[in-house]
């Protein structure tokens, strides 16, 4: 093994993830390894992340928070109430789901 | 009485305000203060800040592997300190062991509730070239209701940043919630002179030097102000570590810094 020199950070394993938007833009890169620890601050149970809205999806209470340039907004005012009639869809606008619809 | 509820007025410095206002009022003092937070904390304790988060950072013993949950520190002084000293064991074990398999580096995560002291952060682990990989995480969320899972922490510290929660005993209970079963909490924070002879030297300086300091410096005597103020606010040692107590803790412990100006309180879940 290697020895690293000191001062050197040594990489961990855990890699960031970084998605390309409908529009084709990038979009805030969101550690999807974080899920294994986060929480919704209110209920307490894991979320789901959701990439075409950058929220984290707490399906428990139906609460989406805001991911802004990879940073996770997990303070209870930063939750909004999803009005999807489908629980799996995260979108805010029409129940049946739409395909333009673009992030809050 | 460190419980609020909706109608209580609680303190903000010397001031009484509702209960509700506080958050919102130091969410605004931090933000005001993020940029030149670091540069106001070496002027106003002399640089000695830095060895109070160095003696932090010795008391947790940071190892490899360790998921770590620093609260309330979003510029990242103590994560960067807890993240190299886990980087230094990953080294150590890595030279040691015959093992094929990698020694992982483990998790910081820096959770505050202010998204500008975050970002100040990030900005500084860049220039450093900290986290790169993915060894720091940064998170907007409020001490006393943490997004994080139940049992999911091997460590939590909080540096200077309890003295501005609204609820004390709610962030006790919530750094409790969070840890595994033999995780340990570390918290620095301000507390009160041992000697009374410094007591009036110490209050003449901050009283008059601090926010004049803010001032000239930060071009915000307020926010200095509220900062000195709330200092003398927060409970003493002893009280402290009873109330470190009654969220659970075990082998509860404390050390003072530089007289007392600053003490180290700790405790375990087992």
């Amino acid at each position: 093994m290697r020895a690293y020199k000191s001062g050197a950070v040594p990489y961990s394993t855990r890699g960031a993830a970084v998605g390309i938007n409908e529009e084709g833009h990038k979009i805030a890169d969101f550690d999807e390894g974080l899920l294994e620890f986060l929480a919704c601050p209110l209920s307490k149970t894991p979320l789901r992340w959701d990439a075409d809205t950058s929220s984290l999806i707490c399906d428990e209470l139906g609460v989406g928070y805001p991911v802004k340039n990879g940073m996770p907004n997990l303070r209870p005012v930063d939750g909004h109430v999803i009005e999807a009639r489908d629980k799996e869809s995260s979108s805010s606008q029409q129940p049946w789901g739409d395909t333009d619809a673009s992030p809050k | 009485m460190y419980t609020a509820g909706e109608d209580d007025t609680v303190s903000f410095g010397f001031q009484d305000i509702n209960a509700n206002e506080k958050k919102e009022r130091v969410g605004q003092v931090f933000s005001s203060v993020a940029s030149s937070y670091d540069t106001m904390n070496d002027l106003m304790s002399g640089g000695l800040h830095r060895l109070w988060k160095d003696r932090l950072v010795t008391r947790l013993q940071p190892f490899a592997g360790m998921c770590h949950l620093d609260v309330a520190g979003g510029t990242g002084d103590v994560a960067f300190r807890v993240l190299r000293a886990m980087a230094e064991d990953q080294t150590r074990q890595q030279e040691e062991s015959d093992a094929p398999t990698p020694v992982q580096l483990g998790q910081v995560h820096v959770c505050d509730i202010n998204p500008d002291m975050l970002r100040e952060g990030q900005r500084k682990a860049g220039q450093q070239r900290l986290g790169e990989g993915g060894g720091l995480s940064w998170i907007v969320g409020d001490a006393e209701q943490l997004p994080f899972q139940d049992n999911s922490m091997d460590a939590y510290t909080i540096a200077f940043g309890i003295r501005n929660v609204t609820n004390i005993d709610a962030a006790l209970d919530e750094a409790f919630r969070v840890l595994r079963k033999g995780g340990a909490l570390h918290c620095l924070e301000f507390s009160q002179l041992a000697l009374p002879g410094l007591r009036e030297l110490y209050d003449a300086y901050s009283f008059r030097v601090i926010p004049q300091i803010g001032r000239v410096v930060a071009n915000d005597e307020a926010s200095y102000q509220y900062l000195v103020e709330s200092i003398r606010r927060f409970p003493d040692q002893k009280t402290f570590a009873s109330l470190i107590r009654d969220a659970g803790f075990s082998g509860v412990s404390y050390e003072n810094l530089s007289g007392g100006i600053c003490a180290i309180h700790s405790g375990f879940r087992l």
